[in-house]
């Protein structure tokens, strides 16, 4: 996992929207490299493009300028199936507002992306389990979203997020919906998953967060305003 | 597959009185279709097999009177049959592959020992008749045979007798205990060789076939005189030989009598052939016609499957911008959303058909009538019946997924999933 492949380079990116007559620059000329196994975080106030770069990474979104390489691989050349495998296989994503299928349990929610990879029944439980485990949630396995709480469900979808086993694992403002005590726990296991080897890149606006990752970029109207190691990412 | 299958059934089950509600409107279109589809097709059998009931392809030639002067002869003059009319033009006009005179008599007393006497239509035929139109015994072999060769030949006192004519002259017995009987007609003994198939014909004439008593022409001539014969009855080795059979006829017969071939006072003639292909056509028409009121009806339950696809879709964007997220191809959404649809389609069609075969049933068990049957039929869920409705089921509930499936493959994660 934590290999060449999961190296992930941004040579020059640029994201414009048209909206009528205008165009919008959500991001501009950004140049960026991380390395296996890095810790950082997306730093910036709102609008100031820091979303948008993460759905670059996440290759939800293509850049309108310059190259995104993931893994040597130009992602800008791909097809939306290519893309689809490249997000299923490599990639995990957390979200702010937890986005579980509320109809499913949490083992179920977990397997997601182990049926969408073609994982046959009895493994992608047995891994869905041992993902909850893994998250603290093992008892929880047939609740639904609405039976758990808002730092229960943001766990399930790390758990859900790590399934595949990605490389690369993105969460676009993880704590924003949680109190201060589920967002703690929240990070805590961010941040052992970075231990792992893994690549885990947070989007938070808030600097006390983002004081904890050992990388903290700062964006501010679509450009990147600085890149600095701060640290080896561990709280101290 | 089964992974694909279990989750279109999660998909469904999610939005389950929906979906029972649409699928309720296919089921009801379908069955519209299927028993608007089975009467059709009924009908149209029954009317085919109808027409071949009372012979197929023929001609029934009458004799006139001359409608102008023909080589020295004046117009008015009365033309009959002669007895090897028949004959004649069998061997002289080679679109026909049979004919016959036939002679008739009304109110010919007929009676059998012990019973009242009763007044019968009494035909006098050629060996090749009862083929040409339909008087056979058939399906059951115990009731009889035709009238041959060798009855006409040996002048036999036999009788080819229709249904009714076999109860007014026998009462209520078993057919085949007719069969071999005798009875009088005009005082002279004859037996009964067959009874016609109770199926009536179209095209009826001098009354209706199961009134009618067939004996050969022979032992009619010797019964009634030198009469001439009513019609001669012809038949075409195919329906497009009609207008030239005609002509060569009339060419044989005036080139005989003495009347201009173009002279159709002098000969008349009734082409079943086109009074064939008449009922044909509307009988077609009207399958048609039940064919398109009943596709109509299932293209608006359809239009309720695409319509709630689309209502879905719209409540489950969400989802599928999850899904997406997470790797699930375009194409594997698309096809979902299409397979989601053929399901509902496909399971209320079931409903539908399985309804209409129970329906079609009860209606073939109202008492109708001989008459009715001859052309309504026995509406039935047949093969091709079903399987026209599942083709039409299939095709229809895919394009009704389709462009909804569509909407779904095409949603954008980035937009839908944005966390304000």
């Amino acid at each position: 996992m934590s290999d060449e492949s999961t190296t992930l380079e941004l040579q020059g990116v640029g994201v414009t929207y048209a909206t009528g007559a205008a165009a919008v620059h959500a991001l501009r000329d950004v140049e960026l490299v991380f390395e296996p196994g890095e810790y950082a975080a997306l730093l910036g106030p709102s609008g100031s493009g820091k979303s948008t770069l993460l759905h670059v990474l996440g290759c939800l979104q293509t850049p309108t300028a310059g190259r995104y390489l993931l893994g040597g691989v130009d992602v800008g050349s791909l097809d939306r199936a290519q893309l689809a495998d490249l997000r299923g296989q490599r990639i995990g994503f957390v979200f702010q507002r937890f986005h579980l299928l509320p109809g499913r349990t949490a083992l179920d929610n977990v397997a997601v992306p182990l049926r969408l990879q073609g994982v046959g029944r009895r493994e992608r439980e047995a891994r869905a389990r041992q993902l909850l485990e893994r998250v603290g949630l093992g008892d929880r396995a047939t609740h639904r979203p609405g039976e758990l709480s808002g730092g229960q469900q943001q766990r399930v979808a790390i758990a859900r997020a790590l399934a595949n086993r990605p490389g690369v694992l993105l969460a676009d403002e993880p704590t924003g919906s949680l109190d201060s005590a589920a967002g703690a726990s929240v990070m805590e296991l961010l941040e052992e998953l970075r231990g792992e080897g893994r690549t885990v890149l947070i989007v938070t606006h808030d600097e006390a967060l983002a004081s904890r990752a050992a990388r903290v970029i700062r964006l501010q109207d679509g450009r990147l305003v600085s890149s600095a190691r701060v640290s080896d990412g561990r709280p101290a | 597959m089964p992974r694909a299958i279990g989750e279109v059934l999660a998909g469904l089950a999610a939005d389950r009185t929906r979906i029972l509600v649409v699928a309720l409107g296919v089921t009801w279109g379908t069955l519209g279709l299927t028993l608007l589809l089975a009467t059709g097709v009924a009908m149209h059998a029954a009317t085919d097999e109808t027409i071949e009931v009372g012979g197929a392809d023929l001609l029934r030639f009458w004799s006139g009177t001359t409608s102008r002067p023909h080589a020295g002869l004046p117009a008015g003059r009365r033309i009959s049959f002669e007895v090897d009319d028949a004959e004649l033009v069998r061997a002289a006009v080679p679109e026909l592959r049979a004919a016959s005179l036939e002679y008739q008599a009304g109110s010919v007393q007929a009676r059998v020992a012990g019973r009242a006497p009763t007044n019968l239509r009494v035909h006098g035929v050629g060996s090749e008749f009862s083929r040409l139109r339909g008087f056979v015994p058939e399906p059951d072999p115990e009731h009889g045979r035709v009238l041959n060769e060798r009855d006409v030949r040996e002048h036999r006192r036999v009788a080819f007798v229709g249904r009714t004519v076999l109860r007014r002259l026998f009462g209520d017995v078993p057919i085949e205990d007719v069969v071999g009987s005798r009875f009088e007609l005009r005082g002279q003994a004859f037996t009964v060789v067959g009874v016609r198939d109770a199926r009536p014909p179209l095209g009826n004439y001098s009354g209706r076939d199961e009134d009618k008593l067939l004996i050969p022409e022979t032992t009619w001539r010797d019964l009634f005189g030198a009469r001439s014969a009513v019609y001669l009855i012809a038949g075409l080795h195919g329906r497009e030989l009609a207008e030239a059979a005609k002509a060569r006829v009339r060419a044989v017969l005036g080139a005989r009598r003495g009347f201009d071939a173009e002279d159709t006072d002098a000969l008349g003639c009734v082409d079943k052939t086109v009074i064939d292909a008449e009922v044909r056509g509307i009988t077609v028409g009207v399958l048609a016609l039940t064919g398109i009121v009943g596709v109509l009806g299932l293209l608006v339950a359809l239009v309720g499957v695409g319509n709630a696809m689309f209502v879905m879709v719209d409540e489950r964007r969400r989802e599928f911008a999850l899904l997406v997220a997470l790797g699930a191809r375009p194409a594997t959404i698309l096809r979902q959303r299409i397979v989601e649809a053929l399901a509902i389609t496909l399971l209320g069609g079931a409903a539908g058909i399985a309804v209409a075969g129970m329906l079609l049933f009860g209606i073939r068990q109202i008492p109708i009538g001989d008459e009715g049957r001859a052309y309504l039929g026995y509406p039935e869920l047949s093969w091709s019946v079903a399987l026209g409705t599942a083709v039409a089921l299939g095709v229809a509930g895919g394009l009704a997924g389709y462009w909804p499936a569509r909407r779904a493959a095409a949603v954008d994660p980035v937009e839908v999933l944005r966390d304000e």
